[in-house]
Parts: structure tokens; sequence; C-alpha cells
């Protein structure tokens, strides 16, 4: 599904990203995990054509994305909900749901998505009509969530699933990505609470200081004694 | 450093070529029998002292003003009122005109300078409009004939210093080219101070100045007074010089924008307006002479160009780009400080944003 | 009596000419944050390019959009690709600087000063037999195509305002104006939408011209009066609000109309100055705008 072989990343003189490889499958969950700052977002970003590499390769299904603009690779069906979500705040909920699906291909497909998206996550259907900057913190990011779906993605890359969020929130979002998942949709979701995430992702890995240091399955690295010591205060 | 020092530096380039300069722009007026070109040379060094004052507030310190033409035509108008009804020397006029100017220009700049970006030259086209409207209709106040749209033609009142008339054109050129040196030793001095350097952190980033402790306010309102105190001194020369003084070609925005151009396309460092007027003013000069009276303005189609071009490709003004190219020639005569040209200073970051 | 009510008639229809005139600008402002100092002199383009249309070729000027507007909405999405976009995307990049703003500032001395050239610096009359045309209600007169240009105008901003959000280009428009990045999330193309706004913006502009030419001389200068009310307008109504450029256009027709009438048309000019630098010291936010 995503192959990425060694990518190079920087803001402007700092380099953030120093040869990052990873892979998603069909159908699988894989997680992106590490301390505050050390480069999942900008991972993302790179993926999705936010951010240009420096060097480096990706691909998707034989496609090269590597030198792809942000609205071309999500024509290809690669969808990121970025850090902080970035709805449009004076837009209603139907409408952010709308934009989500711009493209000719969703747009044909819009009215079922919207009704895919509102049985994932009922509450929106029942905010439909309300602006996205008045919702709360757990709506908006269902609402962001929502909206990647709406470009009926591959691959779905989630940025801080659980920031920001009530425990019992988190676990909803949690349960309404299982259903995504049953869909067919690859998800490669960034999370900062390590514990959580390796026990939900098929497979995972740990990003240090922009490097990837560590990867397996979840249960390989909820085992494992440096994850252990640095991020689970084991 | 003495004078002896001086001497034995000239045989380098890099003191020969600005010692040339300057004994050329000395002697200009002997250089040359047709009036025509004394007078461009009297408009460019014009442009430069405008284009300098302009600068502090809107080079220096990040605050773009399209406006200007208000604080010229308050001096240039004050100093005119004192010289047709009270008999006021110029030279005394003109520091008259110059405090009133600069005193509306803190008046004016006070509550703007908590503006940012476009609102803050949103604003400064406001007052120059406001300006503009206000002497275009008003004919008198009390006894003083102000004569409104009509503009006012300064009498003759005797070749002489003391009524700064002359019948030629040469002390004209002497006067405005001391002013220009006045003018580029004053923003060295701002430039190369600590006000200097506030005004330079506020014009990179006010938020940031501000956490650093300088007063933007306060920082503002200086440049202001002293930027329109040079428009002013500017404006009571314009009037003498060209002897007729008029909302339609004083107060205008177009010349606002004219001398703001000097300075943006030159570039925000004291040299930059200079550089700015010599470049710009023959053109606008050498249309007015050649086309007449029918195409005013049509300069500013070159206008225009150049300045959508250096936006476009040089955004920090020419001057970066002039002296890379001086520094260049500096090193090809053999100047041995210049040898390493390449790494002398990067290009300051101008109005047009920045090369970072 | 009558005079207070036409003079409120007359300013109601001005103003809503003035907002189709500034909604244009809050347009492009709300998109890509950009004050468009050179809105008045492409109103001068629009001008003449109808003006030649109705005195060379004949048409009737309310007809003239059918082929100006296609034209140049083109032109504005080329400048806006070719000129604008290189320079707003090295501010985006570098930030800070007032580069865009002075681009449209050379774009304007450009403009403006070539029209000059081409077209001679003469006051042009388009006199067609709906000029002179009035209707006499009572003792109140209105003058026909100012009637026409007051309601075609609101018709227009309507249908602006149904565009922008019930279409789905409309809504890529406005969502582009609230993130510039996300949208690039969606598939969609931030500076192709850029290029469209200012394509609108000339639509809007041309179609003003269309109802402005029965009225009003056309000159190389023509535009600056209208740009500098409708900095005023779209500052007053807050900037990159669409509604706010209308109830702009509408407070400054009225002040403009009742105060020419009562006093002089220099004061009512003085006027909105004092109201814009009010505005703008005061509410910068609009007068419907937070804080
Ligand atoms: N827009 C930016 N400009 C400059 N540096 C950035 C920017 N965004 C992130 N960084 C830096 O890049 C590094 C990685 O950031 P990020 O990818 O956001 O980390 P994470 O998402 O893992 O917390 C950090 O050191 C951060 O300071
Ligand atoms: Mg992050």
């Amino acid at each position: 599904m995503l192959q990425v072989n060694k990518i190079n990343a920087s803001y402007g003189e700092v380099k953030v990203l120093h040869d990052v490889s990873l892979a998603v499958k069909k159908g699988e969950v894989v997680g992106l995990v590490g301390a505050n700052g050390a480069g999942k977002s900008t991972t993302l970003k790179v993926l999705s054509g936010m951010l240009k590499a420096a060097s480096g390769e990706i691909k998707s299904e034989g496609v090269s994305l590597t030198e792809l603009t942000a609205p071309q690779i999500v024509a290809l069906g690669i969808a990121h909900v970025p850090e902080g979500r970035r709805l449009f705040p004076m837009m209603s909920v139907e409408e952010n749901l709308e934009m989500g699906s711009f493209l000719p291909g969703p747009k044909k497909a819009r009215q079922e998505t919207i009704e895919m998206v509102y049985s994932v996550f009922p509450i929106l259907k029942e905010r439909h009509k309300q602006m996205a900057g008045t919702l709360s913190g757990g709506e908006q990011q269902m609402l962001a969530i929502g909206r990647g779906l709406m470009s009926k993605p591959k691959l779905l890359m989630i940025d801080e699933v659980s920031l920001g969020l009530a425990p019992v929130l988190v676990e909803k979002i949690y349960s309404m990505i299982e259903q995504i998942k049953k869909q067919d949709i690859s998800i490669l979701l960034v999370e900062q609470n390590v514990y959580l995430c390796l026990n939900f992702v098929d497979r995972a890995y740990v990003l240090e200081n922009g490097q990837v240091v560590l990867d397996g399955t979840g249960k390989e690295l909820l085992a494992n004694e440096h994850l252990k010591k640095a991020y689970l205060g084991l | 450093m003495n004078e002896k020092n001086i001497i034995a530096k000239l045989r380098y380039p890099s003191y020969y070529i600005p010692a040339l300069a300057i004994l050329i722009l000395i002697f200009f007026p002997f250089l040359t029998n047709n009036e025509y070109i004394v007078q461009v040379g009297i408009m460019v060094l014009l442009f430069a002292v405008m284009g300098s004052g302009w600068n502090i507030i809107a080079g220096f310190g990040g605050q773009l003003s399209l406006g200007h033409a208000a604080f010229v035509g308050i001096g240039a108008y004050v100093s005119t009122l004192l010289f047709v009804y009270l008999d006021l020397t110029p030279w005394i006029g003109m520091l008259v005109g110059a405090v009133v100017s600069a005193i509306f220009g803190v008046i004016v700049g006070y509550p703007c300078f908590k503006l940012k970006g476009a609102y803050y030259a949103l604003a400064t086209i406001a007052y120059g409009e406001l300006v503009r409207i206000f002497i275009q209709n008003t004919n008198q106040i009390g006894p003083i004939d102000l004569k409104g749209a009509q503009g006012i033609l300064l009498p003759i009142k005797g070749h002489s210093w003391f009524w700064f008339q002359f019948d030629t054109k040469a002390p004209y050129y002497y006067i405005a080219l001391v002013m220009m040196f006045l003018a580029i030793l004053l923003c060295y001095k701002i430039k190369n101070s600590k006000f200097g350097y506030y005004l330079a952190a506020i014009g990179d980033n006010q938020d940031a100045a501000a956490s650093l402790g300088v007063d933007s306010s306060r920082m503002k309102v200086y440049a202001a007074a002293i930027s329109s105190f040079v428009m002013g001194i500017a404006g009571t020369f314009y009037a003498q010089f060209l002897l007729y003084i008029g909302p339609q070609s004083l107060l205008v925005d177009t010349f606002s924008t004219e001398i703001a151009l000097v300075g943006i396309i030159g570039g925000a460092e004291v040299m930059g307006p200079i550089i700015g007027a010599f470049l710009l003013t023959p053109i606008s000069e050498a249309t007015r002479i050649l086309l007449g009276g029918r195409f005013i303005g049509v300069h500013l189609v070159v206008y225009g160009a150049i300045l959508m071009a250096v936006i476009t490709y040089a955004p920090s003004g020419i001057l970066p780009y002039l002296k890379k190219v001086y520094y260049k020639f500096l090193a090809l005569l053999g100047d041995p400080q210049y040898q390493d040209y390449r790494t002398i200073k990067a290009p300051a970051k101008g109005l047009g944003g920045g090369i970072k | 009596m009558g005079t207070m009510t036409e003079a409120t008639i007359n300013g109601l229809f001005m103003g809503s000419l003035y907002g189709l005139i500034a909604v244009g600008l809050s347009l492009v402002f709300g998109v890509m944050k950009v004050v468009n100092f050179a809105h008045g002199s492409l109103l001068t383009i629009c001008m003449y390019a109808v003006y030649y249309l109705v005195m060379k070729a004949n048409w009737n000027s309310y007809l003239t959009p059918i082929l100006v507007v296609p034209l140049l909405f083109i032109f504005g999405y080329v400048v806006q690709s070719k000129i604008i976009n290189p320079v707003l995307k090295r501010e985006f990049e570098l930030g800070g600087g007032h580069a865009v703003i002075l681009l449209t500032v050379g774009m304007m001395l450009v403009m403006e000063n070539l029209c000059l050239l081409f077209f001679g610096a003469y006051y042009k009359v388009a006199q067609v037999p709906i000029s002179s045309l009035t209707l006499n209600i009572g003792n109140i007169v209105i003058s026909v195509p100012r009637m026409i240009a007051g309601i075609v105008s609101v018709i227009l901003i309507f249908l602006l305002y149904a565009f922008l959000n019930k279409t789905d280009m409309g809504k890529a428009i406005r969502a582009t104006g609230q993130d510039r990045e996300a949208v690039r999330l969606m598939g969609i193309n931030d500076f192709k939408i850029y290029n469209i706004s200012f394509g609108i913006c000339f639509i809007m502009l041309t179609l003003a011209a269309a109802l402005m030419i029965p009225m009003y001389y056309v000159h190389p200068s023509a535009g600056k009066i209208f740009e500098l009310r409708s900095f005023v307008i779209v500052v007053l109504g807050g900037l990159g609000s669409l509604n706010g450029a209308f109830l702009g256009g509408i407070i400054i027709g009225l002040i403009e109309s009742v105060t020419a009438q009562f006093l002089s048309a220099t004061t009512a000019e003085f006027l909105i100055f004092l109201v814009f630098i009010l505005v703008l010291l005061l509410k910068p936010n609009g007068l419907l705008g937070k804080k």
C-alpha cells in the first residue's frame, strides 16, 4: 500500500527527519509513536505532500509520490487528518465534509460517503448545520477524521488521535477507528499515548529524533525493554 | 584617522571612487551649461532627500507609508504662507514648516501605529487624502488666502540667499546637495544608533521586539517625527524652487507613491533611497521634458514596471545587488580590501520581504 | 422633505453599486489576505472595455458583459497566476514584508498610466439614450440608469453570495480563505483558487462597469475614486466579508448622497475619509467584526 524509503526532510536549515523508512500494507493499522518533537507530524506531512522531502522515495501501489503535490496525493487515495485538525471553522459540519469530497471521484459518491460517516459518527449528523469552529474538541476530532474519510481513501493517516481528549472520548474514537478499519481502509496512526496505540495497532514504528529506532508488532514492542523504560515508565 | 592617512588611502579604489563621485556631484553644474540637466540634477537630489526621510519610518521601521506627500505639503504650505504674508525668510520658514510637519506626523502617526501591514498603509492613504481634500477645498482661513485647488504662486521677492531665490539653478543645486548629504548623515547616525537598532527590530518583527522590551509605539513616534521633519524641509525647498505649490501636484497620492518608490526600489538601507532617486527621477524628468504636459504621469508606467520587477526578482531593492557589482568592480580594480568580495555582507531585508 | 427622500433613494442606489465594486476587493482579501491596491485601475480597464464596445461596436452597455466578462475573467486569472502568485508564494515561504501590496501598487501604476498612454487623458462619455432618462414620482426625480445600477447590483451581490454558499467551487473559495494549507489536503489547489477568485473580482468589476458606463465619464483614473471608496467600504464592513461590503457600500452611499444634498460634495468626500480613519482606528475589523 505504502512504502517509504529513507526520506530526509528539514525546515529551512534544521534537519528533522533522517532516513526514515516505513511501510503500510493493505488493510493494516500501523502506529507511529515517539516523544514530542520526534518528527511524527513531519513524517505525515512529507507523506501527504505538505512538505517536500529533501531526499528519499515514497511509493504507493507502484506510483512514486515523491514529486507530487498534496492535492495530487489525495487524489491517489491517501488522506491526511492533520495535527490541530485544521477544520474550516466558519463552515458548517456538512460543508466541511463536502470539502473532503471535492475531487470528482469522491464527489460522485458524496451522498453515500456522508451517510457512512454519519453512521460512524452519529453526533456529526445531529450537528450538521453547526459551524465547525463551535464544536467541542472531541466532535472536532470526529469531524476531522470524517472529512478525511470523505475522499474515499485507501490509506488514512491520522495525527494525534487522542490529544486533548477526555479518556471516555479516546475510547470512543478508537472504537470508531476500528469500524473504519473494517471497511478495508489502511490506517497510519500517530499517537503520543504509546500504551494505547501499541495495544490497538497491528504494527508500529518508534521515532526518536527523526530516526526510526524500533519497529515490530504491537505486542513485540510492548515487551521491548527500551520502549518500556523510555515510554511506558515501567 | 588623520588627514594624511585619508589622502594616502586615496590610492585605493574604495576611496578614490566615492571621492570621484563626490567631486562630480560638486562640480556637476559646471559640467553642463544646459539648465534642464541641472534641473534634473536638482530634482534627483530633492527626491533623494524625500526618499531618505520616508525611509526612516518605512525602510528602517517597516511601516509602509503611502501618504508622505502630506508632510511635504505641510512644510511647503507653512513656509510659503509665512513667506508671502509675513515676509519671513524661507530659511526660518523651513524650520517652522518642518516642526509643524513633525507635529502633524506625530499626531496622525500615534494612533495609526497600532495598525499592522495593509491597514497602516490604508490609514496613511486616508490622511494623505484628508489633507489634500482639505487644502483643495479651502480658499480662505481667516485672513489667509489658501487659494484652494488653484494653488499658490510664490512671488519673486528678490534674488538673494535671504529670500531663497536665485536667477540661476546652481545655488538651488548646492542647497539640495547639502540637504542630501545631511539626510545621508542623519540616516547613517540613526541606523547606527540604539534607536536604529530598535527600529529595525520593530520592522523585522514587532511582537518579538516588544518581548525584548522595545517600546515600539515610542520608537515609531520618534521615527515619524524625524521622518516628517525631513519631509517638511524638503517641502520648503520644493516651493522655493518650483515657485508653485498646489494640491494637485504636491498633495496627490501619486506624489506619495513616487516618494515611496524611491525608497522601495533603492532598498531599505541608508544609501537605498539615494540610489533609488538617481535611477528613477531622471526617468520622470526626462519624460516630463520630452513629452511635455500632455502625458503627465507616463513615467509612472516605467516606475510601476520597475517596482513590479524589483518586488518579483529583488525584493530587498536594487542596492544589495548594486553593492555586489560595486565590490566586484573594486576587486577588479585591485583594491586589497575587496578581494574576497563574495563573502562581504549578505543583502539586507527590505520592505518587499526577505531573502533569508 | 422631497429632497431628503430623493437623497436617500439615490444613496441606496449608489451604495449598492459601491457595494458591487467593493465586493471583489473584499473577496480577494478574504481568500488570499491581500489588499489589492490596483482594484481601482482594474475597474478603469473594465470601463474602457465596455466603453469601446458601446462606442465602436454600438453595443448596448447592459449587454457588453456577454463578451467582456469572459475576456476579463481570463485576464484576471492569468494576471493572478503569472504575476501575483509567484510573489505570494515567496511571501508564504519567507513571511513578512509588504511584497504583494507593493506588487499591486506597481500594477496600479502600470495599468493606470498605460490607459493614459493609449486612451489619452481626455474624459470620454458614452452618451446613450438611457443616460438622461429620469423617473418622476411626485416631486422626486430618479435617474433611470442609476436605478438600474442600484437594483442590478443588489441582485449581482446576492448571486455571488449564493455562488459562494451553494456551489462546491464557492465553498472551496471560502475554505481556502480559512485555511489554505488544509484545502490542499482536500485535493484543492490553493493557487488555482486564487486565480479563480481574482477572475471573479474582474467579473464583478466588469458588471459594475457595464452599469456605470451610461452615467460616468471614463478616463485613466476613473476607477481611482471608486477604489478609495472601496477601501473605506470594505474596512467599514470588515475586510473579507461580503455582507460587510454590501452594508459598507450602503452606508457610504447614504453618507455621500445625503451630505452632498444638504452640505456639499466636498464635505461628503471629507466625511467619508474621516469615517474611514475613525473606523480604522476604533474598529479595524469593521462595524460587524469582533473586538
Ligand atoms: N513549521 C516548523 N518550522 C520549523 N520547525 C518545525 C516546524 N514544525 C516542526 N518543527 C520542528 O521539527 C521537529 C519535529 O516536529 P514534529 O514533526 O512536529 O514532531 P512531533 O509531531 O513528533 O511532535 C521539532 O523539533 C519541531 O520543533
Ligand atoms: Mg506532532
